[in-house]
């Protein structure tokens, strides 16, 4: 049997009989110098659907009620409880560092959206390697350029923020903003602000989610 | 500017957050080195991206 493990905290966890890990499996809270690890026990890999990333989801959220959280990238298990331990304390401050960085905070995605596909510029006309080279660069700079607008309005609003360029074709910007609890509406106000003023994209605004995107690179590195 | 003239704030509307949603578990939180084997082969977190984007785009379609 291998522990799926969902999150690290160092908060006090209550007792919630009625949550349940992926597949209903009971949750575990394996704990070393005051951080937990949050698992679950599996004998077989569960079928991966979308009830499953939903329900990952979810125990991160109950778990956020609690206190800071890191979330762990989804699928990572390992094979014993001392193998757990030991991972927490090895890395434990790093990871106290990294919970400290998102405590009290919240992140919320921004993402921008093209209102049109416009085509190639040199489109129907010959395509010299000029003309090619920069159809290829066209929709980088664009998105590097919604990008930056974003980081200009919100970074304001945000204890610390990231994006990725064209994470999907359709997706020019994904940004993530780590926002303080309680802020959320002044965000998503300014969010609104900057969506008026932007001519070719849309703006969508999910959240709040768990810190994802500020849990930090790998532990170690 | 979005054709309702808001930004469009989706709290947890499943098919807009679902890819939201697979950009943080798939890509995001903390990474765990050393004695750790990932639940599913990488080959197969990229299938279910994909796949879950579709069952998405096509919920969103009314298909």
């Amino acid at each position: 049997m291998s522990l799926l493990l969902y999150a690290i905290t160092d908060a006090e966890l209550g007792r919630d009989p009625e949550l349940r890990g992926i597949d209903g499996a009971a949750l575990q809270a394996i704990e070393a110098g005051g951080l937990v690890a949050v698992a679950s026990g599996h004998s077989t890999t569960p079928p991966l659907d979308e009830a499953i990333l939903w329900r990952f989801e979810q125990v991160i959220e109950s778990l956020m009620q609690h206190g800071a959280v890191l979330p762990v990238r989804f699928g990572t298990t390992m094979e014993t409880t001392d193998a757990i331990v030991a991972m927490l304390q090895s890395g434990r401050p790093e990871l106290v560092d990294k919970l400290d960085a998102v405590r009290g905070a919240v992140e919320l995605s921004v993402r921008g959206i093209w209102r049109d596909s416009p085509g190639p510029a040199s489109a129907g006309a010959a395509l010299t390697g000029t003309d090619y080279m920069r159809d290829r660069l066209a929709p980088q700079l664009r998105a590097q350029a919604l990008a930056a607008q974003l980081h200009a309005h919100l970074d304001g609003q945000a204890r610390a923020s990231r994006h990725r360029i064209l994470a999907r074709p359709a997706v020019p910007v994904s940004a993530a903003f780590l926002v303080a609890r309680g802020t959320e509406d002044e965000f998503v106000r300014a969010v609104t602000r900057l969506d008026a003023q932007l001519d070719g994209a849309d703006l969508v605004c999910t959240g709040p989610w768990p810190a994802y995107s500020f849990a930090g690179d790998a532990l170690g590195d | 500017m979005s054709s309702t003239g808001a930004v469009t704030v989706e709290h947890r509307a499943r098919n807009v957050a679902l890819i939201d949603l697979l950009d943080r578990l798939l890509q995001g939180g903390l990474v765990i080195s050393g004695d750790i084997t990932l639940a599913a082969a990488d080959v197969d977190l990229v299938r279910l991206d994909l796949r879950i984007l579709v069952a998405a785009i096509d919920k969103a379609m009314g298909t």
